[in-house]
């Protein structure tokens, strides 16, 4: 341990929180050491208030301010609070509190190194916000089995940390799915593995009933409704099956027997309206979604690759069919995990699934069938190998079950109380003083507590070093371009009419 | 309290109200005539000042006091504050004259502190809390109560021992304490009072020891009860506070002790006696509280407007900032007793437990 003394403990003391008084001016997220009852412990600095006694509340006028500045010059006082994160060998919480007056050091680099190296499956996040020299790891494992939500308001830096974890994941040779809800991931070029573009597609023969019930939108208390395309549903399966129609003409079988009992006079009127509105459902999912569905498409899950970031664009999807294919594809790869393990038959590798604006696919207010399978894969993943990363910009508005389960988090700069307060609620890590810091974490600066930490840390992410698409578009620059190439066109205009002759 | 002094105080509204300065809102003098409205400027000059308090408190015990007394001095050369202090903790009998024996202490930590500051950093205006004419001529409470035979031995045999000490001396602690056991021997009929005589001879010397040596000794009062411009009942405090409200001062009056002390000072009593004061109230800003300004000299106009321009430089909200802090950092409270206490962990009923 250095000596660098910054204060002594004060007042009532606990084994796992201490105030401290300093002279000197130490910075929150700091780590410190205290040394007593033969042990050396560690803790980070959680808040920090620094004030003067003379210059108090009470006083009214400025001038007085100045006088009391000019005599006492900056005689001020530092009160804060650690949380104690354990002795520096094993990081167990002691069993007793420090006595008051302990002695409050700087932590030393070299523990502190120790501390965040991972020695099995590393993934390098970034440097201490307070000791840059102090690289960060966090446990693939840990972050992979037991998810992860990446929380932060529009541009703290979450694409940067979803890019850098990516990154750090592929080094590994693992496979990412990224839901990409802004076709951010399309164009990124990672340093360590391959893109692998999946177009936003689903067969409707892969699709269980109740999906393609969804995406006809033929509501849940529609029973005669549904009735009816579940027979039609039903035959066109049984066709296909005996191998009377071909993949291309599922739709059609299901479409032909429809329009079979509408136009049969003997069938029952009172029903007849039903099929037809089933029918135009149909008619409807086929032009609104024409551009998903596809009968030659190979179920998603055999695409997946490995050492690659597969990336589904639902960039140019609604959020309707978004929430289709992003239940489909989870509740497929869970399915398909789970067969692998049971009879190594499906997906062959663990997954690590990337759900960009999950407050959309996994809302609070109000349920979709994503919401169903996150929170399933929240619950179950673990033991099937499918990992989880809810990334969202507004936290309060996410399913506070899935949040939950998402035992490690990277929360960046978040200013809105509701958000931080639905965090903190999730999360029994984040204290309070830990969240007044959010509002203040500058962009790319991060909280990262959980367990693919040792312990919770403050941490400037790495700057993600490949290609990046996205972020601000550079407005003035994009006028300008606009405005060259328009005289530029006008130009060369003017030097085909040149050409030409026509200026004789 | 009881729940009738409601409808004592309901009752008693108007009539406690009419008296309530009645008798200054009929005084017929123009307080104004004595007031010197005076924009004071503040300096640029280079001096070096200091501004002392000090303070005590006790805690009652049924067979003896614990006591608390400190003091600072604090001073400020234009660019840095420095600072002299002092503290003492003991216990004593529950004497008679407890409180006149813990002001004492704290009088003679005070005026030490104060010298020691002046003799250590060339010191040019030394600021007191109180008045210097009031610690002089304030009698012993023991005065009466000591024969005089017992008063002359104690002159004789200590008061040389006291001026060695207190000119060779680093410790701005009390010296008489030293002698506290020969005292106790000696004299046992009376060995409180005697302690107390001598305790007030040390604080005797060691204000002739400063006056001797700095005539720039500014003593500030922000109460006082005195009534020497206008010769009626309402102290000149009050009228000054009510009539005049701009910045500036009174014209001064000056004070001899010799006509203001009938009995000797039991030392150095021509030199006490041969004093001359000037008192005047000023206001360091318009509105700001009257202060009451004691020097032990007299002083012409210049001289008070100097030291009012340097006082003012180092004030705050019409008062100076070295003794607002120095009162801040020195006032023992009831609750710095209880905590004292819980250091030493004197067990003892003080006989108001049950209360």
């Amino acid at each position: 341990m250095t000596d660098k003394v910054i204060g002594r403990c004060i007042g009532e003391t606990s084994p796992t929180m201490v105030s401290f008084i300093s002279k000197k001016m130490p910075r929150v997220g700091e780590y410190v050491s205290l040394e007593y009852d033969g042990k050396i412990v560690l803790g980070m600095i959680e808040s920090l208030i620094r004030g003067s006694v003379s210059i108090t509340n009470e006083i009214y006028d400025p001038k007085t301010i100045e006088k009391i500045r000019q005599i006492e010059g900056d005689d001020h006082y530092i009160k804060g609070s650690i949380k104690i994160l354990g002795d520096i060998e094993l990081l167990k919480i002691p069993r007793t509190p420090p006595p008051p007056g302990t002695e409050v050091k700087i932590a030393d680099s070299n523990v502190l190194k120790k501390i965040f190296k991972v020695e099995y499956a590393p993934l390098k996040l970034g440097n201490l916000i307070t000791q840059e020299d102090v690289e960060v790891e966090v446990d693939i494992n840990k972050m992979v089995t037991r998810h992860l939500a990446v929380l932060a308001m529009t541009g703290a830096g979450k694409s940067n940390t979803v890019a850098v974890l990516v990154d750090g994941l592929l080094k590994m040779n693992g496979s990412v799915l990224i839901f990409d809800m802004h076709s951010e991931y399309v164009n990124i070029k990672f340093n360590n593995g391959n893109i692998n573009t999946l177009k936003p597609v689903l067969n409707p023969f892969y699709l269980e009933f109740y999906e393609f019930k969804r995406l006809a939108r033929i509501p849940d208390n529609a029973y005669v409704q549904e009735r009816y395309l579940r027979k039609a549903y039903k035959l066109a399966e049984k066709a296909m099956r005996e191998s009377l129609v071909t993949h291309n003409d599922f739709l059609q079988v299901i479409e032909d027997q429809l329009n079979k009992w509408i136009n049969d006079e003997n069938f029952d009127n009172k029903d007849k309206k039903s099929v037809t509105d089933v029918a135009n459902k149909l008619e409807y999912m086929k032009d609104r979604y024409g551009n998903i569905l596809d009968m030659n498409a190979s179920d998603i899950i055999d695409n997946l690759k490995l050492k690659s970031a597969n990336v589904i664009d639902l960039g140019s999807v609604d959020e309707y069919a978004s929430d289709v294919i992003v239940s489909h594809v989870m509740r497929k790869v869970l399915k398909k995990r789970k067969d692998y393990l049971r009879n190594e038959e499906g997906l062959k590798f663990p997954i690590f699934s990337i759900i960009e604006e999950a407050h959309i696919l996994a809302p609070n207010n109000r349920p979709t069938e994503s919401k169903r399978w996150i929170s399933r894969i929240a619950r179950e993943g673990r033991k099937f190998g499918v990992g989880l990363c809810l990334v969202s910009q507004s936290p309060k508005s996410l399913d506070s079950d899935s949040l939950s389960q998402a035992n490690n988090m990277i929360i960046l700069r978040l200013v809105e109380p509701t958000d931080q307060r639905h965090v903190q609620m999730a999360s029994e890590s984040l204290s309070d003083d830990l969240i007044t810091q959010l509002p203040s974490l500058n962009i790319g600066e991060a909280i990262v507590l959980g367990l693919m930490t040792k312990i919770p840390t403050l941490v400037k992410i790495d700057e993600f070093k490949g290609k990046m698409a996205g972020g601000d578009l550079d407005i003035i620059g994009e006028w300008d371009i606009k405005i060259k190439n328009e005289e530029k066109r006008l130009d060369d205009l003017n030097q085909e009419y040149k050409d030409l002759g026509g200026d004789y | 309290m009881l729940e009738s002094l409601y409808e004592k105080a309901l009752q008693k509204k108007q009539e406690i109200k009419m008296n309530f300065n009645q008798d200054m809102d009929r005084i017929e003098i123009n307080p104004c005539e004595r007031w010197k409205n005076y924009p004071i400027k503040e300096s640029n000059q280079k001096f070096i000042i200091s501004g002392g308090d000090g303070s005590f408190n006790q805690k009652r015990f049924l067979s003896s006091i614990l006591y608390a007394v400190d003091a600072e001095c604090l001073v400020y050369d234009g660019q840095n504050l420095k600072k002299v202090e002092n503290s003492e903790i003991n216990i004593i009998p529950p004497y008679k004259y407890v409180r006149d024996i813990l002001r004492n202490y704290m009088s003679i930590m005070e005026i030490k502190n104060s010298y020691h500051a002046y003799k250590n950093y060339n010191v040019d205006i030394s600021l007191f809390d109180g008045s210097i004419l009031g610690n002089i001529i304030r009698p012993s409470p023991v005065e009466n109560e000591l024969p005089s035979t017992i008063k002359e031995e104690i002159n004789n045999r200590y008061r040389p021992q006291l001026e060695r000490i207190l000119k060779n001396e680093e410790n701005t602690g009390l010296a008489s304490s030293q002698f506290s056991n020969e005292i106790e021997k000696e004299f046992e009929a009376y060995k409180v009072e005697s302690m107390i005589y001598l305790e007030n001879l040390e604080n005797l010397l060691v204000l002739g020891m400063f006056l001797k040596e700095s005539k720039k000794i500014v003593s500030l009062s922000k109460t006082s009860t005195r009534t020497d411009y206008f010769n009626i009942s309402i102290p000149d405090m009050a009228i000054f506070e009510r009539y005049c409200k701009m910045e500036g001062y009174s014209k001064p009056i000056f004070q001899d002790v010799n006509t203001s002390v009938k009995r000797d000072f039991p030392i150095l009593n021509k030199f006490f006696r041969d004093l001359k004061f000037t008192v005047f109230y000023c206001r360091l800003g318009d509105y700001k509280n009257v202060l009451k300004i004691e020097l032990p000299f007299k002083a012409s106009k210049d001289d008070i407007h100097d030291i009012l321009i340097k006082i003012k430089s180092i004030s705050t909200e019409g008062y100076p900032y070295l003794l607002k802090k120095a009162h801040e950092d020195v006032i023992i409270k009831m609750d710095d007793m209880v905590n004292l206490n819980k250091i030493l962990n004197l067990v003892e009923r003080t006989g108001r437990d049950m209360l």
